[in-house]
C-alpha cells in the first residue's frame, strides 16, 4: 500500500495557478524524488500533502487516510525555509521540536546523544544555534527531522548547505532509512543526487506532472542511437553512418545517422582494429532529461 | 502532556530561566526603590526635627503633648517641649535645642493668637501637630459625652441602593480593589501581551513555522504561546506583589493607612473574574498582530492601536468617580478594549448590579471567542507569509479559512 497519494491536485492563490493537476504514490521503502523548476508547484504539492494548504480539488492520502494531529508524529519534514529557535541552545531546541513529536524525555534522551554524535554536533550541542553555521544548523534540523523515527520523511533540498562530507554523510542516513522500510521524499534541484538516491520521481512544471515513473525507467526511455566510446589511439576516420562526432574530454560521443545501430558503430571499430577501452549507450543525465523537458523539447507520454 | 501544554511550558521557561528576564525582574522595583528612597532622604534630611517648644502664659494648655519617642529615619515627628518662661525658650533656641517656640499669652483664651518665634520656618507637620496640640487641650476643659469623637469627626457608612454593598471609612479596600486589580490587569497584559507578540512574531522571523504546524495545531500552538506568555506575565506581578507585601509588612507600623486595610475578598474575586475573559481577549488580539506583521519592529508599532484604548479609562478617571453609571462610563466598560479598565473603575465608585456584571462577564466571554479565533485564522492565513504585511482582507479571503 503507498505511504502517500496524490490525485489530481489543483490549487491557485488568486490569479497564480500553482499546481493545475498534479497525481502520484510514493511507497514505502523507497527515495522519491519531487522534481521541478523554481516555481513549478513542489512546495505547494509539499505543503498540501502536509495539511499546510488544503487543495482547491483532489484526494491526497498519507498513511492510509487524510492527514491527523495524531499522524504528525510519524512525519518528519525538512522545509525548504530552514528555521530553528535561534536564541537558545541547540540541545534545547532540538529536545523541545522532539517533544512536539510525541516522544518522552526518557526516549530523547536515548536517541539525542546518538544523533549528535552521527552529525557530529555533540561538541556544539550547548551553542546558541545562531552560533552555528548554516551547514551545522541544517544538521541540526535534520536530527528535529529523523529524531523520532518517522514513517515518512519529507525534505526539500537536504544537500543545499552541505559539503561534500556532509553530502555523502546525509545520503548514508537517506538511504540507511529506505533500508529500514521508511517512505522518502526528497524535493531536490540536484539532479546527480536524485540518480544516485532515488528509486522513482515525479517531474514537476508549471504545476503540472511533466514526467513520471522509475528513475532509470525514466533515463531508458529517452536513449538515443548515440554512443561515448574511448579508445587507446585516435578514431578511426572511416566510420560509415555518424551525422555528427563530438569530443567531450574522456569521452567521444558518435551521434549516428538515423537508423544507425550501435552494435554496427562497435562492429565497425573492431573490424578497423581499434583498442577500445570503454563503448556504452549515451543514457541521457537526469540534467538533460531536466532541461530538456522544462523547455519543452520533449513531453511524458 | 498535551502540545499544548508543552509549547506553554517551553515559551515560559525561555524567559523565566534568562538572567536577563531576573534582572529586568528586579531593575523596575529596585529603581522605584530607588527613586522613592533618594526622594524620602532628601525630603527626610531637609525635615528640622529639633523640637519645638511652647510657653503657656495664659494656662491653657493642661494635657502634655504626645511625642512620638521612637528615633530613626522615617519618623517624622517634631516634638513638643514646655517651657516656663521665653527666656529659658530663647535659651534653648540659643543652645540648639530647640529650633523656635510659640507662645500662648494671657489673651489667648479671647483673641486664640499664638506667636511663634525662630529663624526657621515652620514645618507644616510641626504646624499640623500645634494645632491639634491645642484642640486637645481646649477640648479637654469641656464637659460633654463622646468628646473623643468631637475631635475626630464622624464615621460613614455607605449602602447601596438594593443594600447589596456596604462600605464603611476603614474598608478603603474596596475602592482600593477595584482599581489595583485594574492597574496589575494592564501590567500584565502590557508584560505578556509583548512577550506573546514577540513570540509569535520571533516564529515567522526564525522560520520555524512550517516545522511547528506539522508538529501541533495552530490552535494549540497558540493555546501554548497564550498561556505560556500568559504565565511569564504573572510570574512578574506575582514577583512584585510579594515583595510589595514584604515591604508593607515591614512598614505596616510607620504608615497609618496599612494598619486600617482590610482587604475585600469578594471584591478582589469579582475584579480578577471580570478581567480573565478580557486578558483572553487582548492576547488574542496581540497574537493576531503578531501573525499579521513582518517581524517585531512592525509589530511594537502597531502594538499601541490595542495598548491605547486599554488605558483610554484612566484617563477619564474623574467621569468613572462623579458619574459612574453615565451612558460613556456604561458604554466604554461594554466595549471590548476599554472594558476592562473601565469596570473596575465603575466598580470602585458604584455598586454593578449581578445582572450587569454578569452581561459584561458574557459580552468579554463572547469577543475572547472572536478574538482567538480571529487569531487562529490569522495565524493559519499569515504564517508563511515571511516577508509581507497581511491586510484584512488576506485575512478573510478562502485560504485562511482552511485548517
Amino acid at each position: 500500500m503507498p505511504s502517500i497519494t496524490v490525485e489530481h491536485l489543483k490549487k491557485t492563490f488568486g490569479a497564480t495557478k500553482a499546481v493545475q493537476d498534479v497525481s502520484f504514490e510514493v511507497r514505502p521503502g523507497e527515495i522519491f524524488g519531487l522534481l521541478g523548476p523554481n516555481g513549478s508547484g513542489k512546495t505547494t504539492t509539499i505543503r498540501m500533502i502536509l495539511d499546510i494548504y488544503k487543495p482547491d480539488s483532489g484526494e491526497i492520502a498519507i498513511l492510509d487516510g487524510p492527514m491527523t494531529e495524531e499522524k504528525k508524529n510519524r512525519i518528519g519534514y525538512l522545509p525548504e525555509e530552514r528555521g530553528l529557535y535561534q536564541d537558545i541552545p541547540v540541545e534545547t531546541c532540538l529536545e523541545y521540536l522532539a517533544e512536539l513529536k510525541g516522544l518522552d524525555k526518557a526516549a530523547i534522551a536515548e536517541r539525542l546523544p546518538g544523533l549528535l554524535e552521527e552529525f557530529d554536533l555533540t561538541v556544539h550541542r550547548k551553542k546558541k544555534v545562531k552560533e552555528l553555521s548554516k551547514g551545522m544548523q541544517q544538521k541540526a534540523q535534520l536530527i528535529a527531522t529523523l529524531i523520532h523515527e518517522p514513517d515518512v520523511i519529507i525534505i526539500d533540498e537536504p544537500f543545499a548547505a552541505l559539503d561534500p562530507v556532509n553530502t555523502q554523510l546525509v545520503k548514508d542516513i537517506l538511504m540507511a532509512q529506505r533500508a529500514k522500510n521508511k517512505t522518502v521524499v526528497m524535493s531536490t534541484h540536484q539532479m546527480n543526487q536524485v540518480e544516485q538516491l532515488c528509486d522513482r520521481m515525479v517531474l514537476i512544471n508549471k504545476g503540472e506532472v511533466m514526467l513520471y515513473g522509475g528513475v532509470n525507467e525514466i533515463r531508458n526511455r529517452y536513449v538515443t542511437n548515440e554512443v561515448l566510446v574511448n579508445l587507446d589511439g585516435e578514431l578511426p576516420q572511416n566510420l560509415n553512418g555518424i551525422r555528427e562526432i563530438r569530443d567531450e574530454g574522456t569521452v567521444t560521443r558518435l551521434i549516428p545517422e538515423e537508423g544507425v545501430e550501435s552494435q554496427d558503430i562497435l562492429a565497425q571499430l573492431m573490424a578497423n582494429g581499434s583498442k577500445i577501452n570503454s563503448f556504452e549507450k549515451a543514457v541521457p543525465s537526469l540534467d538533460e532529461i531536466f532541461i530538456r523537458v522544462v523547455k519543452g523539447e520533449v513531453h511524458d507520454e | 502532556m498535551n502540545k499544548a501544554l508543552k509549547v506553554a511550558l517551553h515559551e515560559y521557561k525561555r524567559h523565566v530561566l534568562r538572567r536577563r528576564f531576573w534582572i529586568a525582574l528586579l531593575a523596575f522595583p529596585l529603581g522605584i526603590v530607588l527613586i522613592m528612597g533618594l526622594s524620602t532622604i532628601l525630603s527626610v534630611s531637609a525635615i528640622d526635627k529639633n523640637p519645638i517648644g511652647f510657653v503657656d502664659q495664659g494656662k491653657v494648655l493642661t494635657v502634655a503633648p504626645k511625642n512620638d519617642e521612637r528615633k530613626g529615619l522615617f519618623v517624622f515627628d517634631v516634638p513638643l517641649v514646655s517651657y516656663p518662661d521665653e527666656s529659658a525658650a530663647r535659651q534653648a533656641v540659643a543652645e540648639g535645642k530647640a529650633q523656635g517656640y510659640f507662645l500662648l499669652d494671657e489673651a489667648f483664651r479671647t483673641d486664640h493668637q499664638l506667636t511663634y518665634y525662630s529663624d526657621k520656618p515652620l514645618p507644616v507637620d510641626a504646624r499640623k501637630k500645634i494645632d491639634g496640640f491645642i484642640r486637645q487641650n481646649l477640648l479637654a476643659t469641656v464637659q460633654a459625652e463622646n468628646i473623643a469623637r468631637l475631635d475626630e469627626g464622624s464615621k460613614m457608612e455607605m449602602i447601596s441602593m438594593d443594600g447589596s454593598r456596604t462600605i464603611d471609612d476603614s474598608e478603603v479596600a474596596s475602592f482600593v480593589v477595584p482599581l489595583v486589580v485594574a492597574v496589575i490587569f494592564v501590567f500584565i497584559i502590557l508584560m505578556s501581551g509583548s512577550y506573546l507578540l514577540q513570540a509569535v512574531v520571533e516564529e515567522k522571523e526564525n522560520r520555524t513555522m512550517e516545522v511547528m504546524i506539522t508538529s501541533v495545531s495552530p490552535n494549540q500552538l497558540m493555546t501554548g504561546k497564550i498561556l505560556g506568555n500568559m504565565g511569564v506575565g504573572l510570574t512578574q506581578m506575582l514577583f512584585w506583589i510579594v515583595l510589595i507585601g514584604a515591604a508593607m509588612m515591614i512598614f505596616k507600623d510607620r504608615f497609618a493607612f496599612l494598619q486600617n486595610l482590610d482587604l475585600s475578598w469578594g471584591m478582589l474575586a469579582k475584579s480578577v473574574l471580570i478581567m480573565l475573559p478580557s486578558f483572553v481577549f487582548v492576547s488574542a488580539l496581540m497574537a493576531t498582530l503578531g501573525a499579521t506583521v513582518t517581524d517585531s519592529q512592525e509589530s511594537q508599532q502597531f502594538s499601541g492601536i490595542i495598548i491605547m484604548p486599554i488605558i483610554i479609562p484612566f484617563y477619564f478617571m474623574a467621569l468613572f468617580m462623579f458619574n459612574p453609571n453615565g451612558v460613556i462610563a456604561k458604554g466604554l466598560s461594554y466595549f471590548p478594549l476599554t472594558s476592562p479598565v473601565a469596570t473596575a473603575l465603575r466598580m470602585a465608585f458604584t455598586n454593578l448590579s449581578a445582572g450587569e456584571m454578569a452581561l459584561i462577564f458574557g459580552l468579554q466571554t463572547l469577543f475572547a471567542v472572536f478574538s482567538v479565533w480571529l487569531a487562529g485564522k490569522a495565524f493559519k492565513a499569515g504564517m508563511l507569509q515571511y516577508s509581507k504585511r497581511m491586510n484584512l482582507r488576506d485575512l478573510f479571503r478562502k485560504e485562511a479559512q482552511h485548517g
